[in-house]
């Protein structure tokens, strides 16, 4: 796989770090982490990362809210989200989707597939 | 441990009805096959030892029928007929391991242990609790050096809770595992033996109750204390055993070891946050939580659920989001949610309990996942060269200089159900040398050992020439891939991993037909293939189920209510990613009109119906290689 920067905006911390030794381990990708939206969006604007993973329910700014941020700023808008949530029905994920996230990978997730996961919905190469 | 054995041979039922009692099993005996069921559908048992020539209904018969049924329960087949074909046709109908008669007692016994281990993923052959051991061999109890003097009924009662650490047993549980269907203990009796077992671990030294009483569900175990470093470095995997030369860790290895490390790093949150909705559900009962503490409460039951859910503990994330939901519900002073708060949380506290079992797990995931070659030479230095590159990759071997040895070992790995190897190295000389021609045939004679197993194992023949009727030999015989020396050793291996990933093994196959039958048939005929198959009845979920599933090859119905497969298969073509998935249809029609349409929507294969499993699972992995 070509190299890729992954920005994880997530509270958890145990999530963080799967997240991080799922996609380093098997991508060798290298994933920045944010603890809440505002440091996000900050990151985002510093390292124009490939990707955004974003948790839907955190404390303070939301998922949502963060989307939208990003979504408004010239120098995010074009950087793809995926939404991590654990709320992922069929009429939610429609309504991510046209919120402007590419997909919704549903928690919990399977930390050995998770690049695979995000190359397919990016098409990648993998 | 419960026994169920089913014989007609009244002298030989003695016989192992009085061995098997006195290493503590409970036995029923059956000695027809029908009663056999009608024993084995009524009560629990943890293994069934069944004979194959048996009245109204013989032991195959019977043990397809406990298979067809959905029974688990390990079976043992034991019988005079010896063989391979005999044996195969044994395990082919569902038994776990087969013994020929006449046999030793004790070769039994160990068989009967070594399945049980299996059944609870207990690897190891000594069942531990802190400072306490139990030999199931010896029916020996230790606890810090010393021996532990139980009753039989006291010694099957602790060897229940150390084989099922994370279940709750009610009394009537308790009897139905460890007490023979002609026996009927009183509940009274059953509450003596636990109070006499509590009182004697207590006075061998115990700090506190090895069972804990679950109010209103009967009993459990104690959560092991923390696993001291000498116990982290144990190996809970038998991988090792078949391997001379265990691997360094590989990508996945790296990455099971790192889960378990974030595992264990927030252990102490986990506790904090269990201990923190212990004390919101005690404000909460004295109508003392305030708004801020209830928040807390509801946050700290967020996490846990979500990362426990992460790290496979379904049913304890399931708990932790009903006590979430819970405290989010809660309005006024209600003893009926203050409840069933508390039962919440004390089942979560005891599933979590399972500490040691998730790491036990994630090891398990790890050496499923690791490769095993199996190099069958007489060249000493061809081996010494392999092994190390092997194991620089994360790749075990295992090295048999003679025919005749692999033979065993294969026979011994498939009796004890243990790993087979992923690939076959094979070392053959051609030179016309007439010493070499005896051996050439015994190991040529090999390859089909290995390649006529379901799933086949591929075999990698490494010649000293390379001449087109040595090939045609090996072919001929099953070989595949054919290999001239001088070859180096990494290219050696890299062709293993490349055969290894041949294999049907785990590889995700989703059926898509409206013919419910064939979906509910498909998964036994294309069980022995070992495919991960996901079936779907509905085409209207197939965009949903396609990206849950992801799967490595799809199979299409062509006529379907509402979609069509050929509308899928077009649909998927679409997209860049499943632009080259694997595509397989499924039909009745045989003209030539539909099968251009199919061809053109995008499909790779048509296979008419109706389905002959070997078929279609040769298709499906012909497929599945020429995508690589």
């Amino acid at each position: 796989m070509t190299h890729k920067n992954i920005l994880l905006i997530d509270d958890e911390e145990t999530i963080q770090e799967v997240v991080q030794v799922g996609i380093e381990i098997e991508a060798g990708w290298q994933v920045a982490i944010a603890s809440s939206g505002f440091k996000g969006i900050d990151l985002a604007q510093q390292q124009q990362p490939d990707v955004i993973l974003l948790d839907v329910m955190m404390p303070g700014m939301d998922g949502i809210e963060t989307l939208s941020q990003l979504k408004n700023n010239d120098q995010t808008s074009s950087i793809p989200v995926i939404f991590l949530t654990a709320k992922a029905q069929a009429d939610e994920k429609t309504q991510f989707q046209s919120l402007g996230v590419v997909d919704v990978i549903t928690k919990p997730f399977n930390s050995m597939t998770l690049a695979s996961q995000i190359a397919k919905i990016l098409g990648w190469e993998i | 441990m419960k026994i169920l054995l089913v014989d007609d041979d009244l002298v030989l039922v003695e016989l192992l009805t009085k061995t098997l009692a006195q290493q503590n099993y409970a036995i029923d005996v059956a000695t027809d096959g029908e009663q056999g069921w009608i024993y084995g559908s009524t009560y629990n048992y943890d293994l069934i030892i069944l004979d194959w020539f048996l009245p109204k209904l013989d032991g195959i018969q019977l043990c397809q029928r406990f298979r067809e049924h959905n029974y688990a329960t390990p079976i043992i087949l034991l019988t005079s007929r010896s063989g391979s074909q005999n044996k195969i046709r044994g395990l082919d109908a569902g038994a776990d391991d087969y013994i020929c008669k006449p046999f030793d007692v004790e070769e039994l016994t160990a068989r009967i242990r070594v399945l049980l281990r299996r059944l609870n993923c207990d690897f190891l052959p000594i069942l531990r609790w802190g400072d306490l051991e139990l030999n199931p061999c010896s029916s020996e109890i230790i606890y810090q050096g010393n021996s532990l003097s139980l009753t039989a009924k006291e010694y099957r009662l602790l060897e229940l809770f150390l084989r099922h650490r994370q279940e709750v047993f009610s009394v009537e549980d308790i009897i139905d595992r460890l007490w023979s269907s002609t026996e009927y203990p009183a509940v009274a009796t059953v509450r003596s033996h636990l109070r006499r077992l509590r009182q004697k671990l207590k006075q061998t030294g115990f700090p506190d109750d090895l069972i804990v009483t679950v109010r209103g569900q009967g009993y459990c175990l104690k959560a092991a204390p923390k696993v001291t470093e000498k116990e982290k470095s144990i190996d809970p995997i038998d991988l090792t055993a078949v391997s001379t030369s265990p691997p360094l860790p590989d990508k996945k290895t790296k990455h099971l070891q790192a889960l378990t490390c974030i595992w264990e790093k927030y252990e102490p949150k986990r506790e904090q946050q269990l201990a923190n909705l212990a004390q919101a559900i005690d404000l909460l009962s004295a109508d003392n939580l305030d708004l801020s503490d209830r928040l807390s409460a509801i946050i700290a039951a967020h996490s846990l659920a979500g990362n426990l859910g992460q790290f496979g503990l379904n049913l304890a994330s399931r708990l932790a989001k009903e006590i979430e939901q819970l405290l989010q519900n809660y309005l006024s002073h209600n003893p009926k949610q203050l409840l069933l708060l508390s039962n919440n949380l004390k089942a979560l506290e005891q599933e979590l309990a399972s500490k040691q079992n998730i790491i036990t797990q994630i090891a398990q995931e790890s050496a499923k996942n690791s490769l095993l070659i199996l190099i069958a030479s007489d060249d000493d230095n061809f081996a010494q060269d392999l092994i190390p590159e092997a194991n620089s990759q994360g790749i075990s071997t295992k090295v048999i200089s003679t025919p005749e040895s692999v033979k065993n070992w294969l026979e011994e790995q498939q009796l004890r159900g243990k790993k087979l190897p992923d690939a076959v190295l094979l070392k053959l000389s051609f030179a016309e040398n007439e010493s070499n021609s005896f051996s050439r045939q015994e190991y040529l004679a090999l390859i089909p050992e290995f390649t006529l197993l379901i799933p086949s194992i591929p075999v990698i023949v490494i010649a000293d020439r390379d001449r087109f009727e040595d090939r045609l030999l090996v072919a001929r015989h099953g070989g595949k891939f054919y290999l001239t020396q001088p070859i180096d050793a990494n290219q050696i291996i890299t062709v293993c991993q490349k055969a290894a990933r041949y294999s049907s093994l785990g590889k995700k196959v989703m059926i898509v037909d409206d013919d419910i039958e064939l979906l509910k048939m498909l998964p036994t005929l294309l069980k022995p293939w070992g495919f991960e198959l996901t079936t779907l009845d509905d085409p209207r979920q197939f965009w949903d189920v396609l990206q849950a599933v992801t799967p490595d090859l799809l199979v299409l119905d062509i006529e379907m209510p509402h979609l069509s497969g050929i509308e899928l298969c077009k649909v998927l073509r679409t997209h860049p990613y499943w632009y080259k998935l694997p595509v397989l249809f499924l039909s009745i029609h045989q003209d030539a009109a539909i099968s251009t349409e199919v061809f053109a929507s995008g499909a790779n294969d048509f296979v008419n119906k109706p389905v002959f499993p070997q078929q279609l699972a040769h298709r499906i992995l012909h497929r599945l290689n020429l995508k690589r």
